[in-house]
């Protein structure tokens, strides 16, 4: 079977900063995770991987073809970008239907197809309404509905779960399985351990522009729970929140921002299970955004380089 | 080796350019229409049609503004020239043609159009192509306006309606003309803007002002052989150096506008389909 | 599309068609009376003029300009009894416009087609009294004059000044097988009407000024007599329009469309090293030196274009020399 991704001593540089370093590897059909710390090379590869960049050194395909300047290859990839950029006056289903009509289809189609990935993230009820009107996860979700609206063999998904709430982010999870589950290639990325693991087993460990190791996560996961791990939450009451979790088992520290509690756990599964509860119960008002610094996975990584 | 094939409801692989080029225009259209370049472009456009109004109101108060010979027709024919193609489309062709790609670059969303599967010069194209009529649909209607206020003026809708049209023409033209040069430095020039600018208030005027061949590398020695209107020779120098140039012939300036749309677009081109587009996040 | 940018863009085309739709209905219909009218008058002259001519006399008459010429130049009234004597007509009552039709070859005569208000009596009571006699030709009546002979100097025509009656306030005035030739044109369709281009000049400078003229300059430049030098200067020129308005001063536009760009490169050399240098050598007088600034040379391709103006200031030069020329000298000393 043909790898869906190939990768064959892939370099590439900024100037004098290295980006991706001879990397070598095969992605095979279903989902696989690309974890490594912010800096690590992710958004490179994910470029590289999406045609965006061209590799200095080695050479690299999609299904057997080589991608840079390949644009009919973009039939069969959907890539949903880490950056939270939009065309913020228009509203979610024309910028999703005018992608698709970039896509080659007719009009018609291209709305048939807009409307069905909208209702796919669930977001049919804010679809006419302008994208910079939207909430963090919106965004994201539209994102996503960008990426699956021409029905795509391989979605390639930078961060997708950065910046939702852990409702959206639930949700998204789901989604994510279910397409991999109708039989799409998925190449997901994140600093977040706990988010890969929640979609896959399959991960690819990148760091310092190296694919350090593929495999299960599991034994990655064994490390991780070693190292305490920091959740950002901004939320409409963190001090509500901050009494939920003052007695929970693993939380080792609380601290208060502006509009936001930062947790650190040894625990994070236990955590983000309560976290969803809660979210979804509303005993502590809505929770806006939720993000994990890399500081765990970074000594985790050091862990790894050293070993 | 597997080829890339379409998916259902897909179009062809390698949508052509041209019809790829229509799409990334239909997108681009209203961005850039809604956009506070417009609201610049409005304003610049809107001053000869305000000119317009006050002279009409002072000449409705009897004031003796047109005085020494001055008709409507002629204050429209320096506008034109002096306002319209010195100043307007070259400063407007220089605010959209440099931001064609340098916009998406900026907001980040290139990769939207980066990663479908069209060429990527269709999304210049038809980017270009969406500027043109931005552009276009706020200034001739500007043009038409201010002659519709200026040439009853001591003077007749029906004898200066042939310049009308060929002015209208001119605007079209001169945008053709400056927005591909100028999609071309916006694509090459890391400060396209400035570069632009220096262009058309550097370059242009001192090419036309030197003695010898060098305005035939200026857009304007082009664009300005076609005007109709007259221009005012305020003193004998200006006669006499008017008398030592040339306007060039309409061929001249067809074949001279041409060239530079022509290989602007190609250059434009054929740089953001070699270009890597690295986003600051 | 969005609809707001489609609202858009559709009023930005409704101005502009608007626009042209306004310059096209008044490019083609009667915003221009005059140009309506002058269609009538031109069916008269034959399409092989060199030049023809026109002016608003209504207009001309009743302007200031002509109002301070007249008291400038008294003698232009003696001119204006003797056309009355000769035809009977009074041109500042009777003539509303003038059309002119000119050889201009080397063959004499030419028509006028006058548009007004004519006394018939008193036009064959004039003109019966100088020794003319009726016709009938094809279906207008015409008096036709005695011939005399004329000579230009280097061959002789003999010409039967004559007036036709064309119509409903048309006269038509000039030599009497021109006046039929005319009346020939008007049925056979041969006439400038059908001459196109002749017809796109007449576009062009009708409606522009109370006066107008458009010449084949080729045909014009075969006129014995004319200098040498000035032969040679519009030896390129193919076509010359001008047009005039006359109020309080006087307005107007000269244009020439010579054979070729290196033609008209030529003449617009000549003529803004002419305006450059009529400038320089104006002197001190204001009054010249405003009419001298009006004036502007412009155009393109094979287009040469010189725009002037006659300032009201320029008639008080000219009342000023005229009193100095009419005034007694100094007393002679004993």
């Amino acid at each position: 079977m043909t790898p869906v991704i190939s990768a064959a001593h892939v370099s590439k540089w900024y100037g004098q900063v290295i980006g991706l370093n001879d990397v070598s590897v095969t992605v095979q059909p279903g989902i696989t995770g690309l974890l490594g710390p912010n800096g690590a090379g992710k958004s490179t590869f994910m470029k590289l991987v999406t045609g965006q960049l061209q590799p200095d050194k080695g050479s690299l395909r999609i299904f057997g073809e080589p991608v840079w300047r390949n644009p009919g290859i973009y039939h069969r990839i959907g890539f949903c970008p880490e950056q939270d950029a939009f065309y913020e006056r228009m509203t979610g289903r024309e910028w999703v239907t005018a992608l698709a009509r970039l896509g080659g289809m007719d009009e018609r189609r291209a709305r048939d197809a807009a409307a069905e990935a909208i209702a796919r993230v669930d977001l049919e009820e804010v679809a006419d309404r302008r994208i910079g009107g939207y909430s963090k996860g919106m965004r994201q979700r539209i994102k996503l509905a960008q990426a699956i609206v021409h029905d795509p063999e391989l979605l390639i998904l930078d961060e997708p779960l950065s910046g939702m709430d852990p409702l959206g982010r639930r949700r998204a999870i789901r989604m994510i399985r279910e397409w991999g589950r109708q039989g799409r290639s998925i190449l997901v990325s994140s600093h977040i351990l706990h988010e890969i693991e929640s979609m896959t087993a399959n991960v690819l460990l990148i760091s310092s522009g190296r694919i350090l190791a593929e495999g299960d996560v599991h034994r990655i996961r064994d490390l991780i729970d070693e190292h305490p791990h920091t959740v950002y939450i901004r939320a409409a009451d963190p001090r509500g929140l901050g009494r939920e979790f003052l007695a929970h088992p693993g939380v080792i520290s609380l601290r208060f921002e502006p509009n936001a509690l930062v947790v650190e756990t040894a625990a994070p599964d236990a955590f983000y299970e309560r976290l969803t509860e809660l979210a979804a119960s509303g005993a502590c008002g809505p929770i806006e955004e939720l993000t994990s610094p890399d500081d765990n996975l970074q000594a985790v990584f050091k862990y790894l380089v050293r070993s | 080796m597997e080829q890339a094939t379409p998916r259902p409801g897909a179009g062809p692989a390698g949508t052509g350019v041209l019809a790829a080029s229509m799409r990334v225009f239909d997108l681009s259209l209203g961005r850039m229409l809604w956009s506070r370049r417009t609201i610049f472009t409005a304003l610049v456009a809107g001053l000869p049609v305000v000119v317009a109004l006050v002279l009409r109101t002072l000449l409705a108060f009897e004031v003796p503004v047109m005085q020494g010979g001055v008709t409507g027709p002629v204050v429209f024919g320096l506008m034109f020239w002096g306002f319209v193609v010195r100043f307007a489309i070259p400063v407007l062709a220089v605010f959209y043609g440099t931001a064609l790609i340098a916009d998406e670059v900026e907001d980040r969303t290139i990769t939207y159009l980066f990663t479908r599967p069209i060429p990527r010069a269709s999304v210049v194209l038809g980017k270009y192509l969406a500027y043109l009529v931005c552009a276009t649909s706020v200034l001739l209607p500007a043009v038409v306006l201010t002659w519709l206020l200026l040439a009853p003026i001591d003077g007749a809708l029906a004898a200066s309606f042939p310049d009308l049209g060929v002015d209208l023409v001119i605007v079209v033209v001169g945008f053709v003309a400056y927005g591909a040069l100028f999609a071309a430095v916006g694509t090459i020039f890391d400060r396209p803007l400035l570069f632009g600018l220096l262009f058309v208030f550097g370059w242009e005027n001192l090419a036309l002002a030197l003695p010898g061949q060098l305005r035939r590398a200026s857009v304007a020695h082009y664009l300005q052989g076609l005007v109709p209107h007259a221009m005012p020779a305020d003193t004998p120098l200006d006669v006499l150096q008017r008398a030592m140039t040339g306007a060039p012939g309409v061929l001249e300036c067809a074949l001279g506008l041409g060239l530079v749309t022509v290989v602007g677009l190609l250059i434009a081109a054929r740089v953001v389909s070699n270009r890597e587009y690295v986003l600051e996040h | 599309m969005a609809p707001n940018t489609r609202r858009f863009l559709f009023g930005s085309a409704l101005v502009v068609a608007a626009g042209l739709c306004t310059g096209l209905v008044a490019y083609y219909s009667g915003v221009l009376p005059s140009r309506q009218v002058v269609r009538g008058e031109l069916a008269f002259i034959p399409a092989d003029v060199a030049a023809v001519a026109y002016a608003d006399v209504r207009q001309i008459m009743d302007s200031e300009f002509r109002q301070r010429l007249r008291s400038a130049l008294p003698a232009a009234g003696s001119e204006k009894d003797r056309m009355l004597e000769a035809t009977g007509i009074d041109i500042e009552r009777d003539i509303d416009a003038v059309v002119a039709g000119l050889q201009g070859d080397g063959t004499p005569g030419g028509i006028a087609i006058l548009r007004g208000r004519f006394d018939r009596s008193r036009i064959e009571a004039a003109a019966l009294q100088h020794g003319a006699v009726e016709e009938q030709y094809g279906g207008y009546a015409m008096l036709v004059g005695r011939p005399h002979t004329f000579d230009d100097g280097t061959s002789s025509h003999r010409l039967a000044p004559s007036v036709a009656f064309l119509g409903d306030g048309l006269l038509g005035l000039g030599d009497a097988d021109e006046l039929r030739r005319a009346i020939d044109v008007s049925v056979s369709g041969e006439s400038l009407s059908a001459a196109p281009d002749m017809m796109r000049l007449i576009d062009d400078v009708s409606g522009t000024g109370d006066a107008w003229f458009v010449a084949r300059v080729a045909r014009m430049t075969r006129q014995p007599g004319l200098p040498e030098q000035v032969q040679n200067q519009l030896a390129g020129v193919e076509w010359l329009a001008a047009s005039a308005n006359i109020d309080r001063s006087v307005r107007g536009r000269v244009r020439a469309e010579a054979r070729d760009d290196r033609s008209a490169e030529d003449l617009r050399a000549v003529v803004n090293g002419a305006v450059a240098a009529a400038r320089l050598f104006a002197g001190q007088d204001q009054r010249v030196t405003a009419a001298l600034n009006s004036l502007q040379a412009s155009g393109s391709g094979r287009q040469v274009e010189l725009a002037f103006e006659l300032p009201p200031s320029l008639l008080e030069l000219l009342e000023a020399r005229a009193a100095a020329a009419m005034s007694p000298g100094p007393a002679a000393g004993h």
